[in-house]
């Protein structure tokens, strides 16, 4: 049976990436739901965000992802937060969105549904801010995955 | 209050955003691609051309790339 895991990260810079999960040679990351909020002074800015696939992961503080079952193993996929270096995209949004500063995005894949990554090295999916419509809010993505 | 507005029979993945000035809660339904995994919003009357895969038996998200069949499941290596 598959083991689910979470992790997040934050993000105050538009075109840049919040959080990642890059899949294993031996297995692979099964993202099966995205949640991204704002911190910081409510206020009326649209938040333009984007999930994409990544050939090559870049620079970027490792986080440690954390089991939905305390018993379950140590996740064998990684994720990464606050990149100083941005992963090489592969050019496909395969979710693309834009919503209110003061609400809160919710995606939940179907069976079939989920984005998995490929056992190549280096191989995974980021979520970033491609805009913000105006000021700099701090936007905290939370990912799970199943592997 | 809660808004729900199907839009497919098979929908690939649901989206929910909170509305909190109206105290609602959005939810849309996606399909994806069967060969690049782009997910979209369903919204009848768009124009957005799509298309659909006979191998597979489902559809695609429309682009040039994605109109030769190679499934998503073969470029992740399953």
């Amino acid at each position: 049976m598959a083991s689910a895991y979470g992790s997040g990260g934050t993000i105050a810079v538009a075109a840049d990436t919040g959080l990642t999960v890059i899949g294993g040679t031996t297995v692979k990351a099964r993202i099966d739901y995205i949640l991204a909020s704002c911190s910081g002074t409510p206020a009326d800015a649209t938040i333009d965000i984007s999930v994409q696939q990544f050939t090559a992961d870049g620079t970027g503080t490792a986080v440690t992802p954390e089991p939905l079952d305390v018993d379950d193993r140590v996740a064998l996929c990684a994720s990464k937060k606050t990149y100083s270096a941005e992963p090489t995209y592969a050019g496909i949004n395969v979710l693309d969105l834009g919503f209110n500063q003061r609400s809160v995005f919710q995606w939940y894949a179907q069976p079939n549904g989920e984005l998995v990554s490929s056992k190549a090295a280096g191989d995974g999916y980021g979520m970033r801010v491609d805009a913000f419509s105006t000021g700099t809010p701090t936007v905290q993505f939370i990912a799970h995955w199943k592997e | 209050m809660h808004l729900l507005k199907h839009t497919t029979r098979k929908p690939k993945s649901i989206i929910t955003i909170d509305d909190p000035e109206f105290n609602q809660q959005i939810q849309m339904e996606t399909k994806c691609c069967c060969h690049c995994r782009q997910h979209w919003v369903l919204k009848p009357g768009s124009g957005v051309t799509r298309g659909y895969c006979f191998k597979c038996g489902d559809v695609t998200c429309g682009r040039k790339a994605c109109g030769t069949c190679v499934p998503y499941e073969k470029k992740q290596g399953w």
